[in-house]
């Protein structure tokens, strides 16, 4: 044991790459031969593989405390009920609301008519449950994970990077489309959600066609949207082209 | 009796998140399920802070087991809930230490198999305490790349310091932290 202090910096990096999995196939059967014969080199993945574990360990339990203290400053999710009412969450919901409402006002009372319409008739695709397991999806579930938290960045920022792979994917168009409208870029958003129309057996296809229709809305090309309204076969399409006609 | 919460996560989008220790499903398993083990705790003749303690080894323990592939999930709520039992036997078990010797009438007792070997926890505690002794930029890229899994290209730029730089500093750490571990151990 006494001998595996002060290796390289090269042999630390590559006992490394074993551990964490990043060697090819190829240089971790010679690695594992060579660590069959060789006691030191044993010794030194044993050590440092708990090392790495630990760090891991470590760097969790502060994660851990740091969620506990946010939990215990700010009750997110529902508690406990309580038996002295406490006035406290109520004061900052209010507040919330208060600054909600002047938020709505501001933006609404600034904006112009298609902007009220697209305002009240959008929300965001609520996205999709992912079916993990294969290599090839991580990415794509990493990045819905991501969108459904609301991190509509984080999402493209993944999913822009499979695209190169899977240009056709009607599922990846859509959803960097919708991603894209949530970080209100609607001309990302169009050539994305038009890239999904043009399969017609998408199960995407109508709501592609909904949310292109109210990118025109939003950008008050009203004629263009009509169309793109109709074909998405949504009760709400219905209603907003009425609206649209007046 | 465990209530029912909303779960934002498929079964798959959990697995997946506590493998790449992904921040925002960590922190929804922690922060949602928590309560309710504070709730059974305190109702169980413990306080705020052993209801932490014990929540967070449970938790570790999960991270464990669906890191290893030793917890493989059955349903839409298998990885609340098995959190959920872990810390509850968890404090079973503490009641029933010498100490709470006197509290008979509590549950069955249970399979002890599907929780963690507990390996060797002095080491673990020196190790804690060795990582936390590291300076700040130590604790920081090793945190970062290990628990993290930033490249060394994106800790790179935050401490702005070469690729070359920051692996050579992570190097360093590492070996700082296993000259005090291995000295620990002789």
């Amino acid at each position: 044991m006494d001998t595996t202090d002060n290796i390289s910096q090269q042999e630390f990096e590559r006992i490394e790459s074993y551990i964490l999995g990043l060697m090819t196939d190829e240089e971790k059967k010679s690695f594992e031969e060579e660590r069959n014969l060789d006691p030191k080199l044993r010794a030194n993945v044993k050590d440092i593989k708990v090392l790495l574990q630990e760090v891991e360990r470590v760097s969790l339990k502060e994660s851990l405390d740091e969620y506990h203290s946010e939990l215990k400053a700010t009750p997110v999710v529902p508690m406990l009920p309580q038996k002295q009412f406490n006035w406290k969450p109520l004061a900052i919901a209010a507040s919330v609301l208060l600054l909600l409402a002047v938020s709505f006002w501001v933006f609404v009372g600034t904006s112009t008519d298609n902007e009220k319409l697209f305002v009240a008739y959008y929300l965001p695709d609520p996205g999709m449950v992912t079916a993990m397991g294969l290599q090839t999806n991580y990415e794509f579930d990493r990045g819905m994970v991501d969108y459904k938290t609301g991190d509509y960045q984080a999402a493209i920022a993944r999913w822009e990077k499979i695209l190169a792979q899977k240009p056709d994917n009607d599922t990846l168009n859509y959803f960097l489309g919708s991603a894209f409208l949530a970080v209100g870029d609607p001309d990302q958003a169009k050539s994305y959600l038009e890239k999904t129309t043009q399969n017609e057996s998408s199960i995407f296809y109508k709501e592609a066609f909904w949310y292109l229709g109210l990118t025109e809305v939003k950008a008050g090309n009203f004629e263009s949207a009509k169309p793109l309204l109709e074909k998405s076969g949504k009760p709400e399409a219905l209603e907003l082209l009425q609206k649209i006609k007046n | 009796m465990q209530e029912p919460t909303f779960n934002p996560f498929s079964q798959d989008e959990l697995i997946l998140g506590i493998k790449s220790n992904e921040p925002k499903v960590l922190k929804w398993l922690y922060q949602s399920q928590y309560p309710k083990i504070e709730k059974y705790v305190v109702a169980n003749n413990g306080d705020e802070d052993q209801a932490k303690d014990i929540f967070q080894e449970a938790f570790i323990t999960v991270w464990n087991n669906v890191r290893s592939d030793k917890f493989i999930p059955e349903n839409g709520t298998a990885v609340p809930g098995y959190l959920y039992q872990i810390a509850k036997n968890k404090w079973l078990d503490h009641l029933r230490s010498s100490k709470y010797q006197k509290t008979t009438n509590l549950e069955t007792t249970h399979d002890r198999s599907e929780e963690e070997e507990s390996n060797s926890e002095s080491l673990q505690n020196h190790m804690a305490a060795e990582f936390k002794k590291l300076g700040e930029n130590c604790r920081e890229i090793l945190k970062r790349f290990y628990f993290q899994k930033q490249t060394m290209e994106t800790i790179a730029k935050a401490f702005q310091w070469t690729e070359a730089t920051a692996r050579n500093n992570k190097y360093r750490c590492i070996q700082r932290l296993k000259e005090k571990v291995n000295t620990l151990k002789h």
